[in-house]
């Protein structure tokens, strides 16, 4: 204290910020007076996580022992936490409960349970979590996952059984939303499950369901700590929902048509109510568009014509939505929204936000969103038939949202099936199968009808990745199917692009701008007409790469053949227009050069071929450059700069393994390929 | 009162003999007297009488001894004569006395009979069957006729007590039948037919709280409850955000092409990348092993699903979550920019001449102050003089040791050079300048003839000369360098002005700047330094960028250049420009980069020297050439 008068300030060792922002768990504890089960119950429901400290040493108090910290901000905010109260409540209540139990009083415990029993709700939670909606739809991944998890799970002692089904309830509401709103975007089959993605309000959302097996429930995993995070998604995914539902005016919780789903009926038990207001609202709409605010008015049920009207309904209520949508689409326009119109618009807003920044003039915007509906509309005017054995609800969920008519086989006899319509109709266009060809070429017994495409399942999921109609070639049954890839990866300059990513990713800027438009248009005027189910197809991807293909043989291989020519020019040095006038001056031909890839970076150099000498020379010269002005670099960016390095050359390390792994199997095949053809 | 009422019913006993136990103090002749005392008992022993008048009841009716119900009741420790206790009786065999009385007294032994007598005993004594020997008292007991009927019964398996009803008629006290007679003969009080007060004001709170809708009924508490889900999100207010240290739990990774059920080829794994994968999976990495199944139908279950999700709940609650800074930068941006090379000429790029004669490495090189000669020495033993503009070989001067060291004279009107072989120091005159110069060497040399070397003891002159050429400096100043170290020394005044740090450990060269205010400093430890030594002591610019050892560093004499070569065969050409005013710090780029040779047991270019007039640079290379770059 005298230091202290004298004018200097007595600093205390581990009294700085560093130090006192943590606690350790056990302080946490005592703090809370809570046990550690209890504790870790109400960080999971809280959202709260260990942090790690930027001084372990600091935080420690001079100990480097292994800990987790805590931020004491968050365990102080945990102290007021009226959880923590209903935990000490729920104990009183169950010594209660137990007293009375063994007592035999029957009467008492009877009412203990109806009076007494502390009420869990997790609203207030959700609410300090998730302060917006869109909070909550940006965690939603993890949610959805476990739900939809939890929903394929057997009844076991370790679960709740009410649990399962309320999983199962909230799992296909959401499916039926996101089949009813035609926002799903992305599915990839992999061999954990089947990954899907959806885009609700500019919001990537992506969940994996199991594939349809009785799950193995191993027994190491604590089903208590998974019973706590379903306890915190079922309210989430519930209360999320409930937005979703009534922000498009439908009614929650919707309901089920019971005779339907006990034959299951799927996706199509569930019957979507509008809102009686929605009429109102369009017309209000119209006079004074102001839309949102009348939108939380309305959510009162109409009761009328449920099951009677049902079908006329489901098919048209996608379309009042559309007319809906556009209408707020106008509104948002006349007050120069310009972010909000980004976010509706979806994929190409969220792509351009990784790129540079597309200018987002009105041609571009249209021709987005005319793009997107092009796209949602995928399947529109198709019908499919999906066979025993491949996997119903998946491709119901994925065709459904992308607008085409499902109907299935069940082993019920055609009164009692909940199909729409059976095998032997006419409209069927695609027929689903994953079975085996007889030998010999026997006419396999399930080929009803010749003039339906008979196809894969992966046709399905590889077209929507596509973003296009595919060519259905190579995906009859018995066909070597080609890869499929996983649509989330994203192609960076330096990475392994796999051939077939190119047919179905390479080109589908163009494709979804041009090809599919008049593909959809095609399949649905043509739909009788199509003989060999390829023919409309091919024509469709003629047009879809303009007019380079020409001349070039109509194969499928030939796109294949043109990218690897690309990429062997590129190796050599040769920049994308130098080789474009090569091929120019070998074929003699005048070719556009519209059809740059993304992938590969074409610098505007020396157009004439005779310079690529002189070019080679001045890159050299250009390298040297370069390694000189290394020299001058300070140490800090020289370590920076060879980090940098280390990386790039380890992923062309994995890339060359990869291209080398890629060569020996095409050898291979040729190897065991021409014998045959001997 | 008696202190201890004992089993044995007095009334059996038919023999004086039975009488065994010495204190039986008080006994009932018969019922009546019985009766009196157990009804005079009662209020004492605090036992419940019954009716005797039941006659149903056995108990009641049977004669047994009255118990008093106190500690030593119990016949286990029925009281006996000796006091020995419970211990085994041959301890006594030896002595005349079995044990003690109460007293203290010894209790004899009864004479032992023989066997003729027992005999006889046993045909006189009509009781003799019913005798037991006690041997704790030492006496014969006659067994009674109740102790006989006793044992007969548990022989036959029946309940010791005769009369012993095992199914008695239960007593119902307090039955449905209803008694004519009160319990008490007391009136009813009042609180019987009076509501009561407190119980009424008890229901008026509860009716009260009812009322007021303190209390609700399980309906009520059910219509009131909010419905499970509702608009959350509608009351949204924008100030409402996270936390601002709230690290958001990062999402999972997106599957690759390797996770799908129908990957490319590529994509599979090696049987060395399987056993890789499989190793991990032991290890608890929770991975996978890709796989390629021909048709969807094939695609079985996962069988870590759950694991996978258990693991990231896991992850969500017990990891430690931190943010840390991806390096988002551009390569490319990190290289300086620095100006064009072309711009900076004239400097040596190219290889012109190569002077070939030397049989071992040139060790060193000097160019003559007219630019017209280059004297090299090495481990040849020899020292030659070429004539710079043709390549040829002029003189030779053959030695026996290593040559170490050439130099030539800096000034331009003498034609020295001094030559260092082993430990001596040879200084001539060439003899291949013109014949003034020539002259002007000799007169100077004072010789006879030019040709002949002299051999001077001690190199005393020879540093000094040079330094002070080459600084033209009013005040001398001499650079001395230690190994880590360059110290300034004023030679005028004789004092240390500065002390270098250069920061490295071997200094092998060091060259000062022709203005003077710069120097450079090549180390064994790959780094140059540059030093501005108006700026400080410590270097302001350390490059590294040779492979290996420095050599020689130099500057030119006349261009802003200077350079540097070492043991990785490599001549670095810079432009070091230094600018008159204070304000600007020198500027170094970097020019030219020649690889002058390949490296020979670990050395490379191992010196060189700029032309003094022209943007040439000589250069020794590993393999015993000499090489000119312009």
């Amino acid at each position: 204290m005298e230091a202290g008068a004298l004018g200097t300030v007595i600093r205390y060792k581990y009294a700085g910020s560093a130090a006192t922002n943590y606690v350790n768990r056990n302080q946490a504890l005592k703090k809370l007076q809570l046990s550690l089960a209890a504790f870790r119950r109400l960080c999971i429901l809280k959202g709260i996580y260990p942090r790690e400290p930027k001084n372990k040493k600091k935080a420690g108090k001079g100990s480097t022992a292994p800990r987790t910290y805590y931020y004491k901000k968050d365990i102080q905010y945990l102290l007021h936490e009226p959880l923590v109260q209903k935990y000490r409540d729920y104990k009183t209540y169950q010594n209660k409960l137990k007293k009375a139990v063994l007592r035999k009083e029957w009467s008492v415990a009877k009412s203990l349970e109806a009076n007494k029993k502390p009420d869990f709700r997790l609203d207030h939670i959700i609410k300090e979590r998730y302060p917006t909606f869109i909070d909550a739809l940006r965690d939603l991944d993890d949610a959805l996952s476990m739900i939809f998890l939890f929903s394929t799970l057997p009844s076991l002692d370790r679960i709740v059984v009410s649990k399962i089904r309320e999983c199962q309830r909230l799992a296909a509401e959401f499916q039926a939303y996101v089949a009813n709103t035609k926002s799903l975007r992305k599915v990839f089959v992999s061999i954990k499950g089947i990954y899907y993605q959806a885009e609700i309000r500019g919001q990537e959302i992506t969940w994996i369901v199991p594939h349809q097996f009785t799950q193995n429930v191993p027994q190491t995993v604590d089903f208590k700590i998974m019973a706590t995070f379903l306890d915190l998604y079922l309210s989430l995914v519930g209360f999320v929902n409930f937005k979703l539902y009534s922000d498009e005016n439908f009614v929650y919780p919707p309901k089920i048509d019971i005779e339907k789903d006990g034959h299951g009926a799927g996706l199509n038990a569930f019957i979507l109510e509008s809102t009686s207001a929605q009429y109102e609202i369009l017309n209000r709409v119209k006079d004074h568009g102001d839309v949102a605010n009348q939108k939380a008015e309305t959510k009162k049920q109409s009761k009328s014509s449920v099951k009677q009207n049902q079908k006329q309904a489901m098919s048209k209520l996608p379309e009042k939505l559309k007319l809906l949508a556009d209408q707020e689409e106008e509104v948002e326009e006349l007050g120069d929204d310009e972010e909000e119109l980004d976010q509706s618009i979806g994929i190409d807003a969220v792509d351009d936000d990784s790129d540079d920044k597309v200018d987002l003039s009105a041609p571009n915007l249209v021709a987005a969103f005319q793009s997107l509906n092009q796209f949602k509309n995928l399947f529109k005017g198709c019908y499919f038939w999906l066979s025993r054995e491949v996997p119903r609800h998946s491709l119901e969920f994925v065709l459904k949202s992308f607008g085409a008519e499902v109907g299935w086989e069940d082993n019920l006899d055609d009164s009692k099936s909940s199909s729409p319509y059976n095998v032997t109709d006419s409209r069927i266009t695609h027929h689903i199968v994953d079975r085996p060809l007889p030998p010999n070429g026997v006419k396999p017994s399930w080929v009803v009808d010749d003039r339906r495409d008979y196809i894969q399942p992966q046709w399905v999921f590889d077209c929507v990745n596509a973003q296009k109609l595919l060519k259905t070639k190579s995906y009859h049954p018995g066909d070597v199917l080609p890869a499929h890839l996983s649509p989330f990866v994203k192609y960076e300059s330096g990475d392994y692009v796999p051939e077939d990513a190119k047919r179905l990713f390479g080109i589908s800027a163009v494709a979804v701008s041009k090809g599919i438009d008049e593909g959809s248009m095609e399949a649905l005027n043509d739909k009788d007409e199509e003989e060999n189910g390829d023919k409309s197809e091919s024509e469709n991807e003629d047009s879809s790469e303009s007019d380079d293909d020409d001349d070039l043989e109509n194969e499928e291989g030939s796109d294949e053949e043109l990218y690897e020519e690309e990429l062997k020019a590129e190796a050599a040095g040769l920049t994308y227009s130098e080789y474009m006038q090569k091929k120019d001056s070998e074929k003699k031909e005048d070719k556009k050069d519209n059809k740059r890839k993304r992938i590969e970076v074409a610098p505007k150099g020396s157009t004439v071929t005779k310079k690529v000498k002189k070019s080679k020379k001045e890159e050299m010269e250009n390298e040297e450059k370069k390694e000189l002005a290394k020299m001058m670099m300070p140490k800090k960016d020289k370590r920076l700069y060879q980090q940098i390095q280390f990386g790039k050359d380890k992923k062309a390390v994995e890339v060359a393994k990869l291209e080398k792994k890629r060569d020996a199997h095409k050898k291979n095949n040729k190897k065991g390929k021409s014998p045959v053809k001997k | 009162m008696p202190k201890r009422k004992l089993l044995k019913n007095e009334e059996q006993m038919d023999n004086e003999e039975i009488e065994i136990l010495p204190e039986i103090i008080e006994s009932s002749d018969d019922e009546e007297d019985h009766d009196n005392d157990t009804e005079n008992d009662l209020t004492e022993h605090g036992n419940t009488s019954f009716d005797e008048n039941d006659e149903n009841d056995w108990y009641y009716n049977h004669k047994r001894p009255d118990i008093i119900p106190d500690y030593n009741s119990d016949t286990s420790d029925e009281e006996t004569e000796n006091t020995v206790g419970n211990i085994p009786l041959e301890w006594y065999a030896d002595f005349d006395h079995i044990g003690y009385n109460v007293s203290g007294n010894k209790i004899l032994k009864p004479a032992s009979k023989d066997e003729l007598d027992k005999f006889v005993d046993s045909m006189d004594n009509p009781n003799s069957w019913k005798t037991v020997f006690n041997e704790l008292e030492g006496k014969n007991v006659v067994l009674s006729k109740g102790d006989l009927e006793i044992m007969r019964r548990i022989q036959r398996n029946e309940y010791p007590e005769k009369d012993f009803n095992p199914f008695p008629n239960s007593v119902e006290w307090f039955s449905s039948k209803l008694q004519i007679h009160p319990l008490s003969s007391a009136p009813e009080p009042k609180s019987r037919f009076t509501p009561s007060k407190w119980e009424a004001k008890k229901i008026m709170k509860i009716v009260r709280a009812i009322r007021n809708g303190w209390i609700k009924s399980v309906e009520e508490k059910k219509e009131m409850q909010k419905p499970k889900q509702y608009a959350i999100w509608d009351d949204v207010k924008d100030e409402e955000k996270l936390d601002k240290m709230h690290i958001p739990a990062p999402k999972l990774k997106l599957p690759g092409n390797n996770e799908s059920y129908n990957p490319p080829n590529e994509y599979l794994p090696t049987r060395e990348e399987e056993e890789q994968i499989l190793k991990d999976m032991e290890e608890d990495k929770l991975l996978f092993v890709p796989k390629k199944y021909d048709s969807l139908r094939r695609v079985p279950g996962f069988e870590r699903f759950i694991e996978d999700r258990f693991d990231r709940c896991l992850d969500l609650y017990l990891c430690p979550r931190t943010i840390k800074k991806k390096i988002n930068v551009d390569q490319e941006s990190l290289i300086p920019k620095l100006p064009d090379p072309k711009d900076l000429q004239p400097f040596p790029y190219t290889l012109s001449i190569i002077y070939k004669g030397h049989t071992g490495k040139v060790r060193s090189l000097s160019v003559d102050p007219n630019g017209h000669w280059l004297a090299t020495g090495g481990d040849d033993c020899s020292v030659r003089v070429w004539d710079i503009a043709t390549g040829r070989s002029m003189k030779e001067y053959k030695f026996e040791k290593n040559v170490v060291n050439v130099s030539w004279n800096p000034s331009k009107s003498l034609s020295v050079l001094s030559i260092s072989v082993g430990s001596q120091i040879i200084i001539l005159n060439p003899g291949v300048e013109t014949d003034i110069v020539n002259r002007a060497t000799n007169e100077i040399f004072n010789l006879e003839s030019f040709s002949e070397s002299k051999k001077l003891p001690e190199a005393i002159w020879r540093k000094p000369t040079e330094k002070e050429f080459n600084l033209g400096f009013r005040v001398i100043i001499d650079f001395k360098k230690t190994q880590r170290y360059v110290r300034v020394y004023d030679m005028m005044q004789q004092k240390l002005v500065k002390k270098l740090m250069s920061g490295v450990k071997l200094i092998s060269s060091m060259d000062i700047h022709p203005q003077g205010d710069n120097l450079i400093i090549g180390s064994f430890d790959k780094r140059l330094c540059w030093f501005d030594m108006d700026l400080s002591s410590k270097a302001y610019r350390t490059l590294r960028y040779h492979q290996a050892a420095i050599r020689e560093v130099k500057f030119h004499k006349k261009y802003p250049l200077f350079g540097s070569c070492g043991d990785d065969g490599k001549l670095n050409i810079f432009h070091g420009m230094v600018y008159n005013d204070l304000m600007h710090n020198p500027l170094i780029v970097p020019l030219k980069s020649i690889f002058v040779g390949k490296t020979e047991d670990g050395l490379g270019c191992l010196c060189f020297d700029f032309h003094p007039s022209q943007p040439w640079v000589f250069s020794s290379s590993g393999d015993c050439e000499v090489k000119l770059f312009t």
